[in-house]
């Protein structure tokens, strides 16, 4: 694989110029939500032409978050409002521990506070829709926080280290040899993350209208969706750098688990929350298991 | 047109409001006066993308049904950034149909109230325009220009999804102006 | 001379407290509420002076009564003579009160072994009797400082409920015996101190003396008479094979490895007993009938801790016993985990976190179970902040059930808006507990950082942190929830201890790294001291080997996102609209999901149980089994 020589370039950066190893890092950040936004779109439309239809342009969220910001803002209490503030914050400070390299299980922990602060924000407002949505985005970070976390627990173990800046130094081949279960482990996240059926069960739109987020509007929903495309963003991030780091192969996977994801959700209907918990508690645990035990049995 | 039973709420329309007649047709385009600048761009980002919230107050059912087949795959509205949300606080326009009875007139304006400035209601179907089929009914609070106020009249029993998507149209463009107007 | 006065003062205080208070609360109530403040703060500054000190050892070896008759001795076969009197004269509860019987009894019967037969053999007497090092200093810190603003916050508490004059002088002798027994390098002083604790658990768990009080602690009573009686058994066996009666005397031989294990075996399941590990731990949620101060005392930051304080003792005597250690962490884990799933089904506030501390107990014993410098500290953290956030979460529980006469969850609904300080303290509290920056995070941030060497330990620990975040975000978003309602005002004597605790886990959590580095990494014991699996790397920052974690940029993104908006968010431009109801007004409130018909205790406990009962019967064999292999 070209991966090794790209690798030592890429560990390199910090060389290339002054500052490289800040103002890269910050560059990675600013991207991260553009393309984030820029794969929500495109799902759009690939799902769009799946269903024989033509579809929103890809730059829709763009617009959306650009109408969103410009609404009157409505509000039923104040602490709605913080919570949005705490999970877009949280889910940024996920984000700027990956692009500088902290330690895998802080990260975790990270994205993880945010997620519990959408849930705060959910439980906060009076409506029984979000509050429905809350419990289901509850049981949600039950089941794939569990499965997220034993993917990075087994990241580190096979580096031997939690460090990222250690774990990307190490790889020398691309993790998705030695851990594939773990990487269909990170497809079922994804899909989630995505919202995509049969796992959507947070934002069920017929069952309970926006779900977590029904009270939410204009410039608040808007900071959720941002924060939603930073999520993605982390996620495609992750699965790109650890296990599939070339260029041109990791892009090809990462469209592949995208199409995968795609077509997942636009061909199945939606599960109940039993259905995703017996899945992820089943098949999901299954998977990462074993691949953890595999590798500390071989390393 | 009291039955006994007051209504709560108190309606958003200005007084002596009359509804659509042949000699007052629909509201014309309007054109933005700027073009560029951060307000145009803005305003074109966001013409792109409407959300929309549809609710029948009592009828035939009939313009609910042209509704979603405008929302399915043949005529596709979502190509123009349309989503039929179902929550109000997310919508910019809000789609009528039927005429207002009674058990919904106040939950109509709960939901007018509940949707973020700038805002367009289309009132669809002949029902809805001027209580159609169903005038002289007891339970008919209607007509609804009594009620909100309305920007688009499509009239029709029950209009056809492109009639439909050109009432939208123009109510898009008035929703446009106002978001220019306003910011 | 002076040392010894100062090493004293956290048993003479307690004492004198509480009999000044039992005289001036018979007279009236606000005398009695004055003592037990003035008490309480001269407890709260002798604590932490003692510390200062540094090691203190105190030899106490003149205390004789009756000619050459160790008064601990004496007054320990008043103790247990009395234990067999209260089980006699509680025998209307039935079975358990005969149990406690029995075991009395066989208290009786090895204590008194132990004094004809065994004594004279001794060699190694204690060269001091009490010996307070960096150890016993973090559990003095805890009794004192928690123990002071939780007397602080009882004595509003309890301004309407009955016997307040015997309540606080069990509570002041509670402490006092909790002191000692830390103190304690003497076994024999050791066991007497832990039946004290035993005896006051009784008296305040059975304060209201209803039927339901009087069986639960009648079951606690049985328990911890269960671990006296395994506490006293390895005391007779240290004795038989050390001929020594001295803990400092006895770890010093070194890891053990011989047939003496069966000592060691003992005193780990006498811990389990006093620290309500499965299958231990149905007493501790019967005991959520005593009044609130009770169990945030007793039951969350200072009495159970008395069984990990064992543990952490004896650490040194397994090192070398893998096996051993193996079945530690995963009676640990085990714990951890299902305490906190029968969390979950918890609509009763108090139960909910009676198995939250179960389950974190649960968690300091696996921690204690790596056998490793990186366990050792996690699990000194782990109980550091747990007992200061426990009894907060209670202490706020008990003002919302005085304010709302409900313990229930359902019920809880808009308190952010009606009791604002006392929501906040709930959320750092949950907070502190679960989510990072602060301490109870980095406890479990050490152990998943120790996965590299002990796999084992993975399954426990990611199922039960996720599964504690259900429970714990579940009530964050029912106290934040509306509807809205009227702010009602909150004591002194409420808030001061409340927001003294808080500010202390937030600055210990800010400084954690150089609280490990001072406080915590003297009391290491010394197989494990150079090992450095963990250092400090800057003011804010730990680093282990593995990873990386630093407190000041958290604690920044917390302050800006959630802190600076909850101040300074003004609505006034936004318009407030109702909530989404399909445009109906919302009337109604909710009822949480607790499924209770697939985790209720009537389901899961006795499976949960019987299996845990299972695999300690199998640690138990295995230590001793083991060894002789």
């Amino acid at each position: 694989m070209g991966g090794v020589d790209l690798m030592t370039l890429i560990n390199d950066y910090p060389n290339w110029f002054p500052f490289a190893n800040i103002i890269i890092p910050v560059i990675v950040l600013i991207l991260l939500p553009f393309i984030g936004l820029l794969v929500l779109g495109i799902d759009r439309k690939v799902s769009a032409r799946m269903q024989n239809r033509i579809g929103p342009p890809v730059l829709q969220p763009f617009y959306d978050l650009a109408k969103l910001f410009s609404k009157q803002e409505l509000y039923t209490n104040t602490s709605m409002l913080v919570f949005a503030y705490a999970h877009l914050g949280f889910m940024f400070t996920t984000a700027i521990f990956l692009v500088f390299r902290q330690d895998i299980i802080v990260i975790f922990f990270t994205l993880t506070l945010s997620m519990i602060f959408l849930v705060l924000g959910a439980f906060s407002t009076p409506s029984p829709y979000s509050y429905l949505g809350g419990y289901r985005e509850l049981i949600k970070i039950l089941c794939i926080e569990t499965l997220f976390l034993f993917v990075m627990l087994t990241l580190g173990v096979n580096a031997k280290t939690f460090l990222l800046s250690e774990v990307i130094d190490k790889i020398n081949t691309p993790l998705i040899i030695r851990m594939p279960l773990s990487f269909v482990a990170m497809i079922i996240i994804f899909l989630v993350a995505m919202e995509k059926t049969p796992f959507n069960i947070p934002g069920a739109h017929s069952e309970i209208v926006q779900g977590p987020l029904t009270d939410y509007s204009g410039r608040w929903y808007g900071l959720f969706k941002l924060s939603h495309a930073l999520e993605i963003g982390i996620l495609l991030m992750i699965m790109y750098l650890f296990f599939v780091p070339n260029p041109i192969l990791g892009i090809i996977m990462l469209v592949v688990s995208f199409l995968v994801v795609v077509t997942i959700g636009n061909t199945t209907t939606r599960t109940t929350y039993k259905g995703l918990f017996k899945f992820s508690f089943t098949v999901g645990i299954a998977l990462v298991l074993i691949n953890l035990i595999a590798v500390v049995v071989f390393s | 047109m009291s039955n006994g039973n007051e209504m709560k709420g108190m309606s958003p329309t200005k007084e002596g409001t009359t509804g659509p007649s042949p000699g007052n047709p629909t509201l014309t385009v309007l054109k933005l006066k700027h073009k560029g600048g951060a307000k145009y761009v803005r305003g074109m980002a966001t013409l792109r993308s409407p959300w929309v919230l549809h609710f029948d107050t009592g009828g035939c059912n009939g313009c609910p049904i042209e509704i979603l087949a405008a929302l399915a795959p043949r005529y596709d509205l979502e190509r123009f950034g349309i989503v039929n949300k179902g929550n109000p606080k997310m919508a910019d326009v809000l789609l009528v149909t039927g005429t207002v009875t009674a058990g919904c007139k106040d939950v109509l304006i709960n939901l007018y109230n509940q949707m973020a400035e700038p805002k367009v209601v289309v009132a669809i179907g002949s029902c809805c325009c001027d209580k159609g089929v169903f005038d002289q009914c007891y339970n008919v609070r209607g007509p609804i220009y009594k009620i909100l106020p309305v920007d688009v009249y499509v009239p029709g029993c029950a209009p056809r999804p492109g009639t439909i998507i050109e009432g939208v149209k123009k109510a898009l463009a008035l929703w446009q102006a106002k978001l220019a107007g306003e910011a | 001379m002076s040392n010894d006065i100062l090493g004293l003062m956290p048993i003479i205080l307690p004492l004198v407290g509480g009999g000044l208070a039992y005289i001036a609360y018979l007279k009236s109530r606000n005398a009695g509420a004055a003592i037990v403040v003035l008490f309480s703060v001269a407890l709260m500054i002798a604590g932490p002076l003692l510390i200062l000190q540094g090691t203190t050892t105190m030899k106490m070896d003149n205390l004789k009564v009756f000619g050459d008759f160790d008064i601990i001795e004496v007054l320990d076969y008043i103790l247990i003579i009395g234990f067999i009197g209260l089980a006699i004269g509680i025998r209307k509860v039935g079975a358990p009160a005969y149990v406690a019987l029995i075991l009395g009894v066989a208290q009786l019967l090895t204590v008194l072994y132990y004094d004809t037969s065994l004594k004279g053999d001794i060699k190694y007497l204690p060269v001091n009797n009490f010996n307070v090092d960096p150890l016993a200093h973090i559990f003095l810190l805890i009794c004192t400082v928690v123990g002071g603003f939780i007397l602080i916050y009882a004595t509003k508490y309890m301004e309407k409920e009955k016997n307040p004059s015997r309540f606080f002088l069990v509570m002041f002798l509670f402490i006092a015996a909790m002191n000692g027994a830390v103190f304690s390098d003497n076994l024999m002083w050791l066991f007497f101190f832990w039946e004290i604790t035993t005896l006051c658990s009784f008296l305040l768990i059975n304060h209201d003396n209803t039927e339901l009080s009087l069986n639960n602690a009648t079951l606690a009573l049985w328990m911890t008479l269960l671990g006296g009686v395994f506490l006293i058994v390895g005391i007779a066996l240290i004795a038989i094979n050390y001929d020594t009666s001295s803990m400092v005397v006895f770890l010093s031989n070194g890891a053990l490895q011989d047939k003496l294990f069966a000592a060691v075996a003992l005193l780990a399941l006498a811990a389990f007993t006093k620290s309500a590990i499965y299958p231990f731990q149905k007493w501790l949620i019967g005991a959520m009938v005593a009044p609130t101060p009770v169990s945030a005392l007793l039951h969350s930051a200072t009495m159970v801790n008395l069984g990990i304080y064992m543990l952490l003792r004896i650490t040194p005597t397994w090192v070398n016993f893998d096996m051993f250690q193996v079945l530690l962490a995963i009676a640990g884990g085990f714990t951890f985990l299902f305490a906190a799933v029968q969390a979950v089904a918890q609509d009763d506030a108090k139960k909910m976190l009676a198995y939250s501390t179960i389950s974190n107990l649960g968690l300091i014993v696996l921690a204690i179970g790596l056998s490793s410098a990186l366990g050792y500290l996690a699990a000194l953290m782990l109980l550091f902040f747990h007992a200061f956030a426990k009894a907060m979460l209670f202490m706020s529980v008990g003002v919302v059930q005085k304010r709302i006469h409900s313990k229930s969850f359902d019920d809880m609904s808009g308190l952010l808006s009606r009791m604002p300080f006392i929501s906040i303290m709930i959320f750092i509290g949950v907070l502190a507990l679960m989510a990072l920056p602060f301490g109870a995070f980095v406890t479990k941030w050490l152990l998943l950082e120790g996965t590299m060497t002990y796999p084992v330990i993975v399954p426990f620990v990611v199922f039960g942190t996720t599964v504690s975040v259900f429970f714990y975000t579940q009530w964050l978003g029912r106290i934040s929830s509306e509807p809205a309602r009227k702010k009602v005002p909150i004591s002194m004597r409420y808030a001061v201890p409340l927001g003294g605790l808080a500010v202390a886990i937030v600055l210990s959590s800010l400084f954690i790294a150089q609280m490990a580095d001072s406080v915590l990494t003297k009391a290491l014991p010394q197989v494990f001291a150079n090992q450095g699996d963990i250092a400090s790397q800057g003011a804010y920052s730990l680093g282990t080997v593995t990873g990386f974690y630093s407190t000041l940029p958290l604690f920044l993104v917390l302050m800006m996102t959630l802190l600076i908006p909850a101040l300074f968010l003004r609505s006034r431009s936004m318009k407030k609209v109702d909530p989404y109801c399909c445009g109906k007004p919302m009337k109604q409130s909710f009822r949480g999901y607790y499924f209770k018909d697939i985790l209720g205790d009537n389901k899961i406990d006795l499976p949960l149980t019987a299996m845990a009962l299972v695999a300690s019967v199998f640690l138990f064999i295995v230590g001793v089994w083991g060894a002789w292999t």
